[in-house]
């Protein structure tokens, strides 16, 4: 499903390159659960934001589903992200002023689905998340194992084939954790491909496969 | 999508009170400025809207160079011009002169001020006017016709039939009615109430009624000429053959110095609004003038937007995650520009309703009577479409900077840290907003007050006559002997006098004196007034005496008397010399000055001392002067009302306290009342920035306070600390607009002969009232936050 090759990245710091990610080469089949799990500060979110097409790599090939990525023009980008990718952040990143409702519709609202469907769609996972309660509430009304529920619930409401959670559980504890990789876990015997990045060993081992990072590059001890 | 946005935007307005109300009380109140130029222009571009055949109409129109080369331009044209015109070439189809006329007509025993024209006959073929009654195709072609308008016939006639009625106009003669005109379908900047046919012209000429006009190449001034085009002519052809003729004039007379004239072609389409003219005929507006109002307009708009647009960048950090969150869910980046637009035009909405009902409070009071009557404020169809346009407008134009900055931040940036996102409207440029609108609004101030003062001045100063207990009434020579005699016999009246202006306001006209026959003429003004003006207002001699008695049958000038000004132009050396000399005035007359006046303002304070002679012919004053004891209440004026009913009962009383009517002149109460309310606005709007930028700062620096105050800042260290940087603002925009203000007063006095210097008390006073204000803002808002518990403020983070 995704292929990267030879994927560096890098920054200008006091005029030097400072390299975040270095010589990256990675390949995801469909259905993977692969957990990213390394020191901080060694690239993992880079490397995410870069499969997620949120961010360029300055050098190397990205294909996803065949397509090569790293040619397209933005606009392209964007609609093929749109369609595949879901994105479930450690700080949830919920909009303040939109309900729980809105704040999962807004997605769909991007792919102009109808609002016929596009209620259905959301009620659906309402139902599926248990919230259904809680749909006309504002984030700050929420506890955060909630706030993340409605988060994931965003990332997925517009059926993506792939997952990526930035320490979806950072912010939670344990048992909140827990719940939430059962529900990952779940997600991904359904189809779902993920890719998580988490510092904890345990919610790695939900995952099929561990990848390490260390300093910008994959560490294959 | 849309009504999603809607639904957002207004939930940020609801959500954020006190930004919403900064900035739709902002917008607001800049738009009911714009509205009120809306409704002027709109009104203005409605004239002449009505008339057949447009495209094919065109006016012709005099430029002159006088003899110091100064260029003017004339609406008006010589009478002649027309026959010459279509005898000569083969353009017009058409044509209708007009000349206008005023005076007083007469019918029964009603006795009204009208202001008719002479027109040609096909007056009805060129303008959109037609009749309610009468025929217009002979309407105006019988000598001594008269059409009337609808109100004027009313007012004549009532409900009955005006048809054939007789009307006489003073001086002129009979006039009998051939018709009245319909309400017209618009406005036209021809606005007489009646026309006459101009073959009456013909004969009253003849008869010494009217002034040699018809054949006279040099009066370019009395009237104005209108043609219809033939079909296959241009306007090209029309421009050669006028200024054909102009050439030819040009050759034949002596003309000296760059004295020069030309006539030109204005297509009929392009009076209104056209560049200001001389002698213009009716309401065209001004091309500058409304180019002003909508600059001012414009730019007190824009003060308000930059409110918007600074408080939105200012917030924008914190709608910036909100931008992320859309992006990562696949908002690209045109969806988010227009998001953020649609929230601006939502803002403007109320704000349109607010500037709405803000207009229909100012309007109908005292100070707003130039800016707009109270039945311009109905909103038609097409005024409420330009109200929509409008609004769309603003709400762009506040909206689509924030929207164009929000709209292109990164998301991966903005949801990793918002504070490392480097916004692109920074700091500096919302600092540079604050101290612009501060320094409009101080330069606003300082040029009001000087304004205002110097028009204070000009009401309270002594224009060297006496104006107080002094009534003035317009009157006509017809009786006014009488109603003066009766006047002398009222107990309170020391003294009535005629004359054939009311001085202070202007002078009856300019005549050239020579100190003797064949010398170079020397301009000046005059009156003509009676022996008893010098008493009755004062006029202290300096030499000589007033008019002598003449017999009653010597109805020829004899005397003049001349102000002290006058004299040095003339060559004559003191008042005392001057007595006994004798002059010519009007090219020819020959006449004696019998005494030399003090100066005085005639012409009131605006203009400097004038070189004036005082003129003796019965006959000619149009106002009688009275002068009452000053133990007397103003309710007097109904004592001299019930003289006036005895000698005229069909006429209006018209009488004025002179004192009265000079303040009202000379203070400009509605300029005054205009000018403070735009500075209000402008001062407005900026305080409102103001507050919204230290609320925000106060907001987001609150955790800083907090710990600060918990380390052991004192209350007064984390005042000074926040207000610091806003006081340097205000500093900056001070020391740009003092000196701004101080050149644009500088400048607008020059206009003056009499004029107050600015003082440096009204620098002081600005800018003192501006700091106050500001500094109240600042410290209401900054004392909350300085006070509060640190603990709170920390707890909550
Ligand atoms: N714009 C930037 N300029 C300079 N350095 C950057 C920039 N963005 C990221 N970095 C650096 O790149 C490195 C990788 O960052 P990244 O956020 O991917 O780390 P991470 O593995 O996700 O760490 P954490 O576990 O703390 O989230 C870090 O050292 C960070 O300081
Ligand atoms: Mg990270």
């Amino acid at each position: 499903m995704l292929d990267l090759k030879h994927i560096s990245k890098w920054v200008n710091v006091g005029g030097k390159p400072t390299f975040l990610l270095k010589d990256i080469n990675l390949t995801v089949n469909a259905g993977e659960f692969i957990s990213i799990m390394g020191p901080s500060g060694s690239g993992k979110s880079t490397l995410l934001h870069i499969i997620g097409m949120l961010d360029d790599a300055n050098e190397g090939e990205y294909y996803f589903n065949g397509e090569a990525v790293h040619t397209m023009k933005e606009k392209q980008r964007s609609q093929l992200y749109k369609r595949h990718i879901g994105f479930v952040f450690q700080a949830y990143h919920l909009i303040d002023e939109l309900t729980v409702y809105e704040n999962i519709e807004t997605p769909l609202i991007y792919q102009d689905i109808k609002s016929s469907e596009r209620k259905a769609m959301v009620a659906d996972i309402l139902d599926r998340f248990q919230i259904v309660g809680k749909k006309d509430l504002f984030p700050t009304q929420l506890s955060g194992g909630q706030q993340q529920l409605v988060g994931i619930a965003r990332a997925l409401i517009a059926k993506p084939q792939l997952l990526l959670a930035d320490e979806p559980t950072g912010n939670l504890n344990s048992k909140q954790g827990e719940d939430i990789m059962e529900l990952f876990r779940q997600l991904n015997k359904e189809g779902v491909t993920i890719i998580q990045v988490t510092h904890s060993e345990k919610n790695a081992e939900y995952g099929t496969r561990i990848i390490n990072l260390l300093d910008g590059r994959i560490d294959n001890n | 999508m849309i009504r999603n946005y809607i639904k957002i935007a207004i939930r940020n307005l609801m959500r954020n009170k006190t930004f919403s109300f900064i900035n739709i009380f902002g917008l607001g109140l800049s738009m009911a400025v714009c509205l009120l130029v809306i409704i002027r222009v709109k009104d203005q571009l409605s004239y002449d809207k009505f008339h057949p055949q447009p495209d094919r109409m065109y006016r012709i129109i005099t430029d002159v160079t006088n003899k110091e080369g100064n260029d003017f331009t004339l609406a008006s044209t010589p009478l002649p011009l027309v026959d010459k015109l279509t005898t000569d070439f083969d353009v017009v189809e058409s044509y209708v002169r007009i000349y206008p006329w005023d005076g007083n007509a007469q019918s029964g025993v009603k006795d009204l001020a009208v202001h008719p024209a002479f027109a040609d006959g096909d007056f009805f073929k060129l303008f959109g006017y037609t009749l309610q009654s009468g025929n217009s195709h002979t309407a105006l072609t019988s000598p001594n016709s008269i059409v009337l308008s609808k109100q004027l016939a009313e007012k004549f006639f009532g409900q009955s039939d005006a048809m054939g009625q007789v009307i006489s106009l003073a001086n002129l003669g009979d006039f009998r009615v051939t018709g009245v005109l319909n309400q017209p379908a618009g406005k036209s900047h021809l606005e007489r109430d009646a026309y006459m046919s101009m073959s009456t012209v013909a004969q009253l000429e003849k008869a010494g009624k009217l002034t040699a006009n018809l054949e006279q190449w040099n009066n370019l001034t009395s009237a104005y000429t209108y043609l219809l085009l033939k079909p296959q002519a241009d306007q090209h052809q029309l421009t050669r053959a006028v200024h054909n003729i102009s050439d030819q004039l040009m050759k034949q007379s002596k003309l000296s110095g760059k004295e020069h004239f030309s006539f030109t072609v204005q297509p009929f389409n392009k009076i209104i609004l056209s560049e200001e003219m001389h002698f213009s005929l009716g309401n065209t507006g001004s091309r500058g003038k409304v180019l002003a109002e909508i600059v001012i307009a414009f730019v007190i708009l824009l003060s308000a937007c930059f409110n918007y647009t600074n408080l939105s960048v200012a917030r924008s950090l914190k709608r910036g995650k909100e931008v992320g969150v859309r992006k990562v869910a696949g908002a690209v980046r045109s969806q988010v520009f227009v998001q953020f637009i649609i929230e601006s035009l939502i803002t403007a909405i109320p704000a349109l309703v607010l500037g709405w009902l803000i207009l229909n409070l100012i309007v109908g009071q005292d100070f707003s009577q130039e800016m707009a009557s109270a039945s311009d404020l109905t909103p038609d169809g097409s005024t409420l479409l330009w109200f929509t346009v409008f609004t769309l407008f603003a709400g762009l134009l506040a909206g689509v900077l924030p929207a164009w900055a929000l709209s292109s931040f990164n998301p991966v940036e903005v949801l990793k840290n918002l504070s490392t996102v480097k916004l692109f409207l920074g700091n500096n440029f919302r600092k540079g907003l604050i101290v612009v609108q501060f320094t409009l609004s101080l330069v606003a101030t300082i040029f009001t007050l000087t304004f205002f003062r110097q028009f204070d001045y000009m009401a309270n100063a002594d224009p060297g006559f006496r104006k107080d207990h002094i009534i003035t009434i317009p009157v006509n020579a017809n009786g006014q002997g009488v109603l003066k005699h009766e006047l002398e016999q009222l107990s309170g009246v020391t003294g009535v006098a005629a004359i054939s202006t009311i001085p202070g306001k202007d002078a009856t006209g300019g005549t050239r004196v020579r100190s003797k026959p064949g010398a170079e003429p020397i301009g000046m003004d005059y009156y003509f007034a009676d022996a008893a003006i010098l008493s009755t207002m004062n006029l202290p001699l300096l030499a000589g005496t007033t008019f002598p008695q003449q017999a009653d049958s010597i109805r020829a000038e004899q005397y003049v008397i001349l102000n002290e000004r006058a004299l040095q132009p003339l060559h004559i050396g003191s008042p005392q010399e001057a007595v006994g000399k004798t002059i010519w005035i009007d090219d020819s007359v020959q006449v004696q000055v019998a005494g030399v006046l003090q100066n005085f303002f005639h012409r009131g304070m605006t203009n400097p001392y004038i070189p004036l002679v005082l003129r003796n012919k019965p006959g000619t004053y149009n106002y009688l002067i009275v002068s009452t004891s000053t133990s007397l209440p103003a309710t007097f004026l109904t004592t001299v009302e019930s003289a006036w009913k005895k000698q005229y009962p069909a006429q209006p009383f018209e009488g004025r306290w002179m004192n009265d009517e000079w303040t009202a002149r000379n203070s400009a109460t509605g300029t005054v009342g205009m000018l403070g309310f735009l500075t209000f606005i402008t001062v407005t709007i900026s305080v409102l920035g103001l507050l919204g930028m230290v609320i925000y700062t106060t907001e987001t620096r609150r955790k800083e306070i907090g710990i600060r105050k918990v380390m052991g800042a004192t209350v007064a260290t984390i005042m000074t600390l926040l207000s610091k940087s806003f006081l340097k603002l205000l500093l900056i925009a001070g020391c740009i607009a003092l000196p701004v203000g101080y050149l644009l007063g500088f400048f607008f006095l020059n206009i003056f002969a009499n004029r107050i210097s600015i003082g440096i008390d009204i620098l002081l006073i600005s800018f003192s009232g501006m700091l106050l204000i500001a500094l109240m803002t600042i410290i209401t808002q900054i004392y909350q936050v300085a006070t509060a518990n640190p603990v709170n403020s920390l707890r909550s983070e």
